[in-house]
């Protein structure tokens, strides 16, 4: 063993010692530098941290990012209480006392929201990170508090709120407009009530509209000095204003206590107003339109029918309602020629194609039936309706009721045709007069007279000349009595028939006018022909030919007669000025120059067609066809044969 | 002295009778005896009084002229009648004549001309009062010409049907167009038209157009061309 172990000992506590202090003076040095490298980054770090005492939370510490952030220095701040630091709103202050109550009871607090305030007053949101610094008893003595500044992040996050709130409100008016069934003041109101939606501030926001001179406000509308507005024009000029105000006052912001947005927003709003008044006043006008159209359709007097492109009718007005006494329910579905008679289903059915291609057909007379069967002549117009590919989409068919135009015109016939045989009866009624009572009574005097002075011896030469004068006068008169009675009827028709007479007519027509009537006949004398058909064919080449006299200014007429079975064709030709067919026959209506028309008359009287062509400076073609067989009253008029 | 010839007179009118029994009277052996104012009436009295002569107005109360004078000849074909009447139309003296009457005077001339027409009748002659006989003669004369200048005989031959099928062909239908519209065969269309052709001396389709074109059948526009 060693005989000096104390010295030993010593020395090596000794050392033990120095090395000792010299790690621990290292370790301070090292602790140092940590604690130097430790404020460095408290001191100089983005975000503000304070070190809050737990007692009564007065600021101990706090870095240059704290300083910077409320706008105060250190000295200043080192002096006041957490506290004083908050915005005097429901995140401000409160929050912190809240807060600073956690932290005591030792919570760590994370990242919680709330808004401090600038020394200029104005709040700053920032989010707040406490955690408690313990003693080693475990009482808090302080704490260690980052704040960051969120008011950038809450900025944009407030501004996107607006947004939303700007285009919900926008969204909603939209809606409000797209919806069916509302007026234009419901969609007014409804935008109205809106409004305060797309404000900063709905609950303390109210507004107005007016428009025209109709003003439509939200329930708690008042006046206030914090107004904005926006007038919308329409067609160029002003329409209308809105208006929206806060009730109360709050910051000022871009224009007053509103964002830059919010008058974007109005004006936006503004605009689509102006849009909504346009076309709600074209809507209207198209409304009003269509009721007129509507009202004309379903009021005019004529009949319509709204067809599809198969003929099924798809709309009726009320005019055919009245006319055939269906309910409309038993006409709209049903085809067209549902109510048509046999014969006009006919011949629609030969339109059809036409009608189907062209989807137009002009003024074709065609027959309805009534739910009572009646019959009703009408005149048809149909025309197209069109897509804007030129596609037929759908036709309307109007039906004009022509029945009375019809009767009319029939009575007219029939009165014309009366007129023509009262006059052709009462020429027959004078000419036998005259046949057969006057000439028959004039022969009888003759005779007696010529009786009483035969043998008379007592009679004078003179008195008996004069006798033979009277007897002379008396055979003149006979023979000029019955000559007229024989030209009030057709002289010869009876004796040698239609043929000769109407030769004979034309030989003495062309001597009396210098006009070359030519005659001829074809198949005429097999004809077994009534009077009334033979008396009417003459008068119809005498009228004929004294038209041609009086207005053609021809040198030649042509007469044809010819039997076609089993018809009877009359041609009457001049080679004469011609003249306008329907200008003609329009004008001698209204001078009431009855030629051309009663040439109708009589040819219609004998079931008969009548067709004339003209051609100036050619002359004048009048076809006349009647039936060979009509068995109209045709009995042969006798009363020469007594 | 010859026996009288014996007269019936016929007519309505009693004073025209007197006068022409006053004309009759100044011939000694020509006897009215007995006068009639209808045809029944006469009738009666020529079969009972078998008159030589009967003088027959044309117009009647029952029956006209022209039959009476037919049947009074039933009775017997000796009875010579001459008609005195107010009608001076040709077609009544040649139906008269048809019906066996041996003379015509119109009554105005009955004064003037009575007493030769029945003294021509009696003979056995047939008599014409001047003032018709004109007429007729003209008419018989020129009718042949006019006829022809008129009217178209071969056409007149046509049937009906025929006339109908010529309108069609001269419109230029096709034999089966012709006969889906008379509803006839096209064997009985070409058969008609066959006879057409014979009948009015043609040949050709042509031919009928033009022929149809001349009556009036058809119109040929020339104002179109």
């Amino acid at each position: 063993m060693n005989k000096k172990p104390t010295c030993e000992a010593a020395d090596q506590v000794f050392r033990k010692l120095e090395e000792e202090t010299k790690r621990r003076q290292k370790a301070e040095e090292a602790l140092q530098k940590i604690e130097g490298m430790y404020l460095d980054l408290f001191e100089n770090a983005p975000n503000a941290y304070f070190c809050i005492s737990g007692q009564d939370g007065s600021i101990l510490r706090c870095n240059t990012a704290s300083m910077k952030l409320l706008g105060y220095d250190k000295a200043t701040l080192m002096g006041m209480k957490v506290f004083d630091l908050y915005a005097d709103t429901p995140d401000g202050v409160s929050k912190a006392q809240e807060i600073f109550n956690r932290f005591q009871k030792g919570e760590s607090i994370r990242e919680v929201e709330l808004q401090m305030r600038h020394k200029d007053g104005y709040p700053i949101w920032v989010s707040l990170s406490v955690e408690p610094v313990k003693d080693h008893n475990g009482n808090i003595i302080e704490s260690r508090s980052v704040v960051i500044d969120i008011s950038a992040s809450k900025r944009s996050e407030e501004g996107l709120r607006e947004r939303v709130k700007e285009l919900n409100c926008l969204y909603g008016i939209s809606h409000l407009v797209e919806k069916q069934g509302l007026s234009l003041e419901e969609i007014i109101q409804g935008i109205v009530d809106l409004l305060p939606s797309g404000w900063q501030y709905p609950e303390i926001t109210c507004a107005r509209i007016i428009m025209a001179d109709q003003e439509f406000k939200t329930k708690n509308f008042r006046e206030t000095d914090w107004r904005q507005a926006c007038n919308f024009i329409v067609h160029g000029e002003s329409s209308g204003t809105v208006e929206v105000y806060y009730l109360e006052e709050k910051p000022a912001r871009h224009e007053g206590p509103f964002l830059n947005e919010e008058r974007a927003l109005i004006n936006t709003i503004a605009g689509r107003l102006a849009r909504i008044s346009e076309r709600m006043r074209a809507e209207k006008e198209a409304r009003s339109l269509k009721e007129k159209f509507e009202d004309l359709y379903h009021n005019a007097p004529i009949m319509y029918l709204s067809l599809n492109t198969d003929g099924i009718i798809i709309e009726c007005n009320n005019a055919i309602l009245d006319k055939l006494k269906y309910a409309k329910s038993k006409i709209i579905g049903k085809h067209m020629t549902t109510f048509f008679t046999e014969e006009s289903i006919a011949s629609f059915k030969k339109d059809f194609p036409e009608l189907k291609k062209t989807g137009k057909l002009t003024a074709v007379e065609r027959q309805l039936i009534t739910k009572s069967g009646e019959i009703i002549d009408v005149q048809l117009n149909v025309s197209g309706e069109y897509d804007e590919h030129g596609q037929l989409i759908k036709t309307r068919a109007s039906f004009e009721d022509i029945s009375s135009l019809k009767h009319a015109e029939e009575r007219i016939h029939s009165l014309t045709h009366a007129l023509i045989n009262a006059h052709e009866s009462e020429r027959q009624m004078i000419s036998r007069e005259l046949h057969d009572r006057i000439a028959q009574d004039l022969s009888t005097l003759k005779i007696a007279f010529d009786a009483l002075l035969y043998n008379k011896t007592a009679v004078s030469p003179e008195e008996n000349q004069k006798a033979a004068e009277f007897s002379e006068i008396f055979r003149n008169t006979i023979a000029a009595v019955r000559n007229l009675s024989y030209d009030l009827r057709p002289p010869l028709l009876d004796q040698m028939g239609l043929v000769e007479a109407i030769y004979n007519f034309c030989g003495s027509f062309s001597e009396a006018h210098g006009l070359n009537v030519h005659f001829n006949a074809a198949g005429m004398d097999n004809l077994r022909l009534n009077f009334e058909t033979e008396i009417n064919l003459y008068r119809l080449v005498q009228e004929g030919l004294n038209n041609i006299r009086k207005h053609a200014e021809a040198a030649d007429a042509f007469v044809k007669l010819v039997a076609a079975s089993p018809n009877i064709i009359l041609r009457i030709e001049d080679n004469g000025q011609g003249f306008d067919v329907e200008r003609r026959l329009e004008a001698a209506t209204n001078e009431k120059r009855m030629g051309l028309r009663s040439m109708e008359e009589r040819t219609c009287l004998l079931g008969g067609k009548m067709t004339v062509e003209s051609l100036p400076l050619k002359g004048t073609k009048i076809l006349i066809k009647i039936p060979q067989n009509k068995g109209k009253h045709g009995s042969k008029n006798n009363h020469s044969d007594r | 002295m010859a026996q009288k010839i014996t007269i019936l007179i016929v007519d309505d009118h009693a004073l025209f009778r007197e006068g022409l029994k006053a004309i009759i009277g100044r011939i000694a052996r020509y006897e009215v005896v007995a006068e009639a104012g209808s045809g029944r009436e006469a009738l009666g009295l020529a079969k009972r009084l078998k008159p030589d002569l009967v003088l027959v107005d044309m117009s009647l109360p029952d029956q006209s002229g022209i039959e009476l004078t037919a049947e009074m000849l039933k009775l017997s074909s000796k009875i010579r009648i001459m008609i005195v009447s107010m009608h001076s139309k040709v077609d009544y003296i040649v139906k008269a004549f048809q019906a066996g009457a041996k003379g015509y005077v119109v009554k105005e001339s009955a004064s003037e001309k009575l007493l030769q027409g029945i003294d021509t009748v009696l003979k056995g002659d047939y008599f014409m009062d001047t003032h018709v006989s004109q007429k007729v003669v003209r008419k018989l004369m020129g009718n042949q010409d006019e006829e022809a200048k008129i009217t178209n005989a071969a056409y007149g031959a046509l049937t009906p049907r025929e006339q109908e099928v010529m309108t069609l062909v001269a419109e230029g239908l096709t034999t089966n167009e012709i006969s889906e519209r008379l509803f006839i065969s096209p064997k009985t269309v070409e058969n008609h038209r066959s006879s057409i052709l014979r009948k009015l001396d043609l040949h050709s389709t042509i031919e009928v157009v033009r022929y149809a074109a001349k009556l009036g059948l058809i119109d040929v526009d020339l104002w179109k061309e």
